[in-house]
């Protein structure tokens, strides 16, 4: 485990041992011969192999691994014979090319950093808290002024039409392909409607009143029902409004077709007749007087800020 | 053009999250941060008594064995992986802070972050969630031996065996590489403060004498070597008498600092047997050839190239400025990000 000893590079150059002139190589094999030892004895202290230790002293870069292991071996070489690695290195162009920049002097460590809550006055945390909540009030503000009446509507019409809607099984006729569109008469439309409501099929739907407004999706032949005779079987209805002051009303029926949609003075009046459900808006409601197929409704139940929005299904009993 | 607003508004880092120095990387600048991994943590008393970090990096080392009661000098990485989340976490983000300019929009900056190829996945979990903690949008992790590699300029991507040798403050790490991947990865826990442990016992143990581990470093750098040398050094430290309690001075040499060290040494080189004997022979023919190359504060250690030499029969090389090889490599990876798939690790 002894022998020549390694040292320190730098520790005791050989005194002008090392010429400007040779390259690396020839200036370790000049060096190796003056420390008597044999190439055999390098390899053997290095752990290299002879040929590798040749190489190296002809400087044949191409014959060892590459330019990191080469200038390992010199720097391990030079310092089995104590000389400067980096004089060598650089006599033969093997400096390693500039690592990186210098580190930066940064300014000095700063003081007291918070372990436990992170930086920033106390009331950031709260910001994005705050932001949240004030951004929902604004959302249910917008909610209630703008989207409400709209949907609110909506949601009207349909309890209306199922409290005015009678049950929508007859006895008559419950056939299993029509049965769900005839429990939701408010909502969905027939699927072969006539083109617009014929007049004369308004006396036959009045004439058979006990028919329910069943939405008729089947096809049967129209023997059975005088209803379903009568006009492809859509009940329709007939709308007799009085004004005493002025007003305006809108009336959609079934389809959502637009039948009647103005203004009105007073002493006007208007009949019209539809397809049912008939949903109506009415403005300034107190002064109309509505007869549904002859019968009288009351508009107070549906008016809520002078405006009175209802669905008529079927005629008042 | 593009290139030139990505390196503008870019800030990524690589990050050397060492036991012993945290190194920190630029992409497009270098090398900008060397500070010990060492936190000092006030406890303020009064009514509203806060822990505060008092100092880190090099400050706070020095204070490291030195600290009144209201102040601990931490180090919260052991063996390489994270001891103290909460400190760590801390300390990530009070380097990158000093690292990275404070412009009022600067985006989080994707990290590169090395792990010992040793870790479990708790331990890079953890380490993930720390710098994701500290303000990292992205976070890669890299095993040492593979950034130790990039970082020393060894032909990892070439079909050619290469090994390294990465002798960290918590870690040592041997990593085979071939082709841009690990052919083999071995960690043991013995590194840098493991030598300063032994230095430590040893003077207790055959001078009754009581020295810190700042004091143990000391004698490390100074005269710590591996393989006997002719050349006898010595030192004259400072200690405690354990028997009398009080201070006193003593002389150690090189040759029993060499005997401290042989514990912790000899796992090091089993390390390294261990490894060679799982490297497939092509490889390890390509070793033979090339030898293997030491990186890490470890292989400043003197003469420890020697001793592996003469354990293993191999070339043994030291790698140029090996302290900073593996943030070198992590840097080079952070630069070339798009392009090495390979090299980063999963969880």
């Amino acid at each position: 485990m002894t022998g020549p000893v390694f040292e320190q590079p730098g520790v005791q150059p050989a005194p002008g041992a090392i010429d400007d002139a040779p390259s690396a190589g020839a200036q370790l094999r000049a060096l190796r011969e003056a420390a008597q030892l044999t190439l055999d004895d390098v390899a053997h202290q290095l752990k290299l192999a002879r040929r590798q230790v040749v190489a190296i002293e002809n400087d044949d870069l191409d014959a060892l691994p590459g330019p990191t292991f080469v200038r390992g071996f010199i720097r391990n070489y030079a310092r089995l014979l104590r000389v400067d690695a980096e004089a060598l290195l650089q006599a033969s162009n093997l400096v390693a090319p500039a690592a990186t920049a210098p580190i930066q002097q940064l300014a000095p460590t700063m003081g007291e950093l918070p372990l436990a809550n992170g930086g920033g006055p106390a009331w950031v945390r709260w910001l994005i808290p705050v932001a949240l909540i004030l951004v929902l009030i604004a959302g249910v503000a917008y909610y209630e002024f703008t989207v409400v009446p709209a949907s609110g509507k909506k949601a009207r019409k349909e309890t209306s039409g199922a409290v005015i809607a009678p049950p929508a099984t007859s006895p008559e006729d419950a056939p299993p392909p029509g049965s769900a569109a005839a429990t939701e008469p408010a909502s969905l439309p027939p699927v072969e409607p006539p083109p617009s409501v014929a007049p004369q099929a308004a006396p036959a739907a009045q004439a058979a009143p006990a028919t329910p407004p069943v939405t008729a999706t089947q096809a049967n032949p129209p023997s059975t029902a005088p209803a379903a005779a009568a006009g492809q079987s859509v009940a329709s209805g007939r709308l007799d409004f009085e004004f005493a002051g002025p007003s305006w009303v809108e009336v959609r029926d079934a389809r959502g077709e637009v039948l009647l949609q103005r203004e009105l003075a007073a002493g006007d009046r208007r009949t019209l007749t539809g397809m049912l459900p008939l949903t109506l808006r009415i403005g300034n409601a107190s002064v109309v007087r509505l007869q549904f197929d002859g019968n009288p409704v009351d508009l107070v139940p549906h008016t809520r800020a002078e405006i009175a929005r209802l669905t008529l299904a079927a005629p008042r009993p | 053009m593009f290139k030139f607003f990505q390196s503008y508004f870019s800030n990524d880092l690589a990050i050397d999250l060492g036991t012993a120095n945290t190194l920190i990387y630029v992409r497009g600048k270098g090398i900008v941060l060397d500070e010990p991994s060492v936190v000092a943590i006030r406890q303020d008393g009064g009514p509203n008594g806060k822990r505060v970090i008092q100092e880190v990096g090099l400050a706070a080392k020095q204070m490291l064995g030195r600290t009144p009661g209201n102040i601990t000098a931490i180090r919260p990485m052991k063996d390489g992986v994270i001891a103290d989340f909460t400190v760590t976490e801390q300390m990530l983000k009070h380097f990158i802070k000093r690292v990275l300019d404070s412009k009022l929009f600067s985006p989080s900056p994707r990290i590169i972050i090395c792990v010992p190829c040793g870790s479990t996945q708790v331990e890079r979990r953890a380490i993930r969630e720390s710098a994701l903690g500290a303000g990292a949008s992205k976070v890669y992790l890299i095993e040492e031996p593979m950034a130790a590699a990039i970082g020393a300029d060894l032909p990892i991507s070439d079909a050619t065996g290469s090994m390294v040798v990465d002798i960290g403050g918590g870690t040592t790490e041997v990593g085979v590489i071939s082709l841009g991947g690990m052919v083999y990865a071995g960690s043991v826990r013995v590194g840098g403060d493991k030598f300063d442990e032994a230095i430590i016992n040893y003077i207790r143990r055959n001078y009754g004498m009581l020295i810190g581990e700042t004091t143990a470093e000391l004698i490390k750098k100074t005269i710590g070597s591996a393989f006997p040398g002719s050349e006898v050094r010595e030192m004259e430290v400072k200690g405690r008498n354990l028997a009398e309690g009080i201070p006193r001075s003593f002389t150690v040499s090189s040759n029993e600092i060499l005997e401290a060290l042989t514990d912790p040494l000899n796992s090091i080189v089993s390390a390294v047997k261990s490894a060679l004997e799982r490297t497939p022979p092509e490889l390890g023919a390509d070793i033979a050839e090339k030898g293997m190359v030491l990186t890490g504060g470890g292989a400043l250690l003197r003469d420890l190239d020697r001793l592996l030499m003469e354990e293993t029969g191999l070339p043994v090389i030291v790698a140029e400025d090996p302290l900073t090889c593996v943030v070198r490599g992590c840097g080079m990876a952070l630069e070339q990000m798009e392009k090495l798939h390979s090299i980063f690790t999963t969880e």
